[in-house]
């Protein structure tokens, strides 16, 4: 099981409570498609993605940005037990979207990218920065559980 | 009976809508990469210090397994002396790269043999560091931190990154 520390925990909860997934999820999403195209195999069905700037105006990709961000939600409030909460989210992406899960941990990265960006230095500090990442690690490892 | 997947219908479609968007190119940087580069760099090497000591600092923080390397230095803690000199030295080594970014296999030969035979720093360390040299730039220019910069640097970081382990085996 995950051990959090207190000050993890409330690094944790106070950022997440700060976090606009309307603002910051499309804003991710759309960095991981842009800055890794081969991400864009799984969105065949979004339409235009052929720039940067299409993937930008794309309605279903912010739509899709604030739908995975706000998934975090259940991690967030679950802790001690993100590894049987994702159990199901887990064996979709593996059965049913066939999704490399490397890309989870890309995605993640472009997640934290994002925060920083958009709450800077004083607010992610170094500390928080590490409590923040191994949350979002714990929430990748948690959706690579289910793949065989 | 055998098909050649090259004839399929599909496959065709799919090359022909790859040929019409913007070449990809290889991994390695693009004429456009570099300018990107330089252009932001030329940005933010007056904070260049800062930008180094802070990108140390939490490499050492968030992924304290890198803490390994420096169990000869008195303070490991952010802001503390050595953090800062490795920073600056770190970011000394970048800005210098960026100029020399038409060659980067040859002009990091010497640095190359350093973290090869000397320092012996496990490559997947310097992935490592450019997570947080690009944290940093986040959280000090967001606003020029664009999708493009972040593509042009992760590219220029990896391609530095390779340079840096050529000699390692």
């Amino acid at each position: 099981m995950v051990e959090w520390t207190d000050a993890e925990r409330s690094a944790i909860t106070s950022l997440w409570g700060k976090i606009d997934v309307g603002e910051i999820g499309p804003q991710a999403l759309t960095r991981l498609l842009i800055v890794y195209p081969w991400a864009q195999r799984y969105f065949k069905a979004f339409g235009d993605l052929s720039t940067n700037a299409a993937i930008m105006g794309n309605p279903k990709v912010a739509q899709h940005g604030k739908t995975v961000m706000g998934g975090l939600e259940n991690a967030v409030k679950n802790l001690d037990n993100i590894k049987q909460t994702y159990a199901k989210l887990s064996v979709m992406h593996s059965e049913k979207l066939h999704v490399d899960p490397d890309n989870f941990r890309v995605l993640a990265e472009c997640i934290s990218l994002c925060v920083a960006a958009k709450f800077g230095p004083s607010v992610f500090t170094a500390d928080v920065q590490e409590a923040w990442q191994k949350f979002l690690a714990v929430v990748v490892s948690a959706l690579r559980r289910q793949y065989h | 009976m055998f098909r050649c997947i090259y004839k399929t219908p599909l496959f065709a479609a799919n090359a022909a809508l790859n040929l019409k968007k913007k070449s990809r190119g290889k991994m390695s940087l693009s004429a456009k990469d570099k300018e990107t580069v330089k252009a932001f760099w030329a940005k933010v090497s007056g904070r260049a210090g800062d930008i180094g000591s802070d990108a140390v600092a939490r490499m050492l923080t968030v992924y304290p397994q890198t803490k390994t390397y420096f169990s000869h230095w008195k303070d490991l803690s952010p802001g503390s002396a050595p953090v800062r000199k490795h920073g600056g030295i770190v970011i000394a080594s970048i800005t210098d790269a960026v100029n020399k970014i038409d060659d980067l296999a040859e002009s990091l030969l010497t640095l190359s043999e350093l973290h090869a035979f000397t320092l012996r720093v496990d490559p997947a360390n310097f992935k490592i560091l450019a997570q947080n040299i690009l944290v940093v730039l986040a959280t000090m220019f967001p606003v020029d931190f664009t999708p493009e910069v972040h593509m042009a640097l992760d590219k220029f970081l990896g391609a530095l990154a390779r340079a840096l382990s050529e000699k390692y085996r």
